[in-house]
């Protein structure tokens, strides 16, 4: 498996923004208390939510958000090295950076959903995950189909090893909120 | 009956044959929502003849694991034949953009917007 591998869309995060915002927290402490991924979801909605100027902006941008935060939280290795979010404004776009660590035995599998996402029918891949879904008590694996499917969510994965030679993803997203 | 926490509420009238689901419903994972799937079962059951209804106008977020739990209920009441309305919010957008799903799941399923 090679270290570096990026799949999705391309998203021009770097380029100049109009407002950022960064926090970072540890996986531990959504754990604990689950309640905390809709608390930072709801938060950054609302320091966003003002800039797009109609009502339903908060529930999109909390909705979206929660969903990559959650996925960010159960997929991460270590539970006490923090997860970092970047969001930057830029326009009627919304752009995040979720940063977090991945066991190496989770990373094949997240690459192989990540390329489902890009080349499989999304409708059908929802309808395919439910009945899957039906003998698996925890995961449900349709949230990055359904802000792909019906948020139109555009999204990039990056993963790489940092210099601790530990596997990460960078998850950018980009939320059009016209 | 009723599963009322800090963050939602799901409330079941029988009489009125009835599930209202209010607040934000985002968690963990699909075990965590075995009781709400449990009561949702439970009123289906009892509920013949007429369409069961999930009033959900007041059901601010859900996330995708909610998603899939409900999905597996409306798998469900396609296997038992069972109607099944759902009313939802026009001025939320997770419904405006998600509830079409459990429509693909069983055409039977009923949504109405207001």
């Amino acid at each position: 498996m090679e270290d570096r591998v990026i799949i999705g869309d391309k998203i021009e995060f770097e380029k100049d923004m109009e407002s950022v915002f960064t926090l970072s927290f540890i996986p531990l402490d959504i754990f604990d208390n689950w309640t905390r991924a809709s608390s930072l979801s709801d938060f950054i909605a609302e320091y966003f939510g003002s800039y797009f100027g109609n009502e339903s902006s908060h529930n999109l941008i909390s909705t979206v958000i929660n969903e990559f935060i959650e996925n960010a939280v159960k997929f991460t290795k270590n539970n006490s090295q923090p997860i970092v979010v970047i969001v930057k404004k830029r326009d009627n776009d919304l752009i995040c950076r979720i940063t977090n660590s991945i066991p190496k035995h989770r990373k094949t599998a997240f690459i192989e959903i990540c390329k489902e996402l890009f080349s499989e029918d999304l409708d059908q891949l929802f309808l395919d995950k439910i009945i899957e879904g039906s003998n698996n008590k925890t995961e449900s694996g349709i949230g990055l189909i359904l802000v792909k499917k019906d948020y139109h969510v555009k999204t990039n994965f990056d993963f790489f090893k940092d210099n601790n030679d530990m596997n990460n993803v960078n998850v950018t997203f980009k939320l059009n909120l016209q | 009956m009723e599963i009322k926490q800090d963050k939602y509420i799901i409330a079941y009238e029988k009489k009125d044959r009835l599930v209202k689901m209010s607040g934000t419903l985002r968690l963990q994972d699909k075990d965590e929502y075995r009781e709400i799937f449990e009561l949702l079962t439970k009123a289906a059951n009892e509920t013949t003849g007429l369409p069961l209804t999930l009033d959900m106008k007041e059901l601010v977020f859900l996330n995708s694991s909610g998603i899939s739990s409900l999905s597996l209920f409306i798998i469900k009441m396609r296997q038992l034949d069972k109607d099944i309305t759902i009313k939802g919010s026009e001025t939320i957008p997770w419904q405006v953009k998600s509830l079409s799903n459990f429509q693909k799941l069983y055409g039977k399923v009923q949504i109405i917007f207001s």
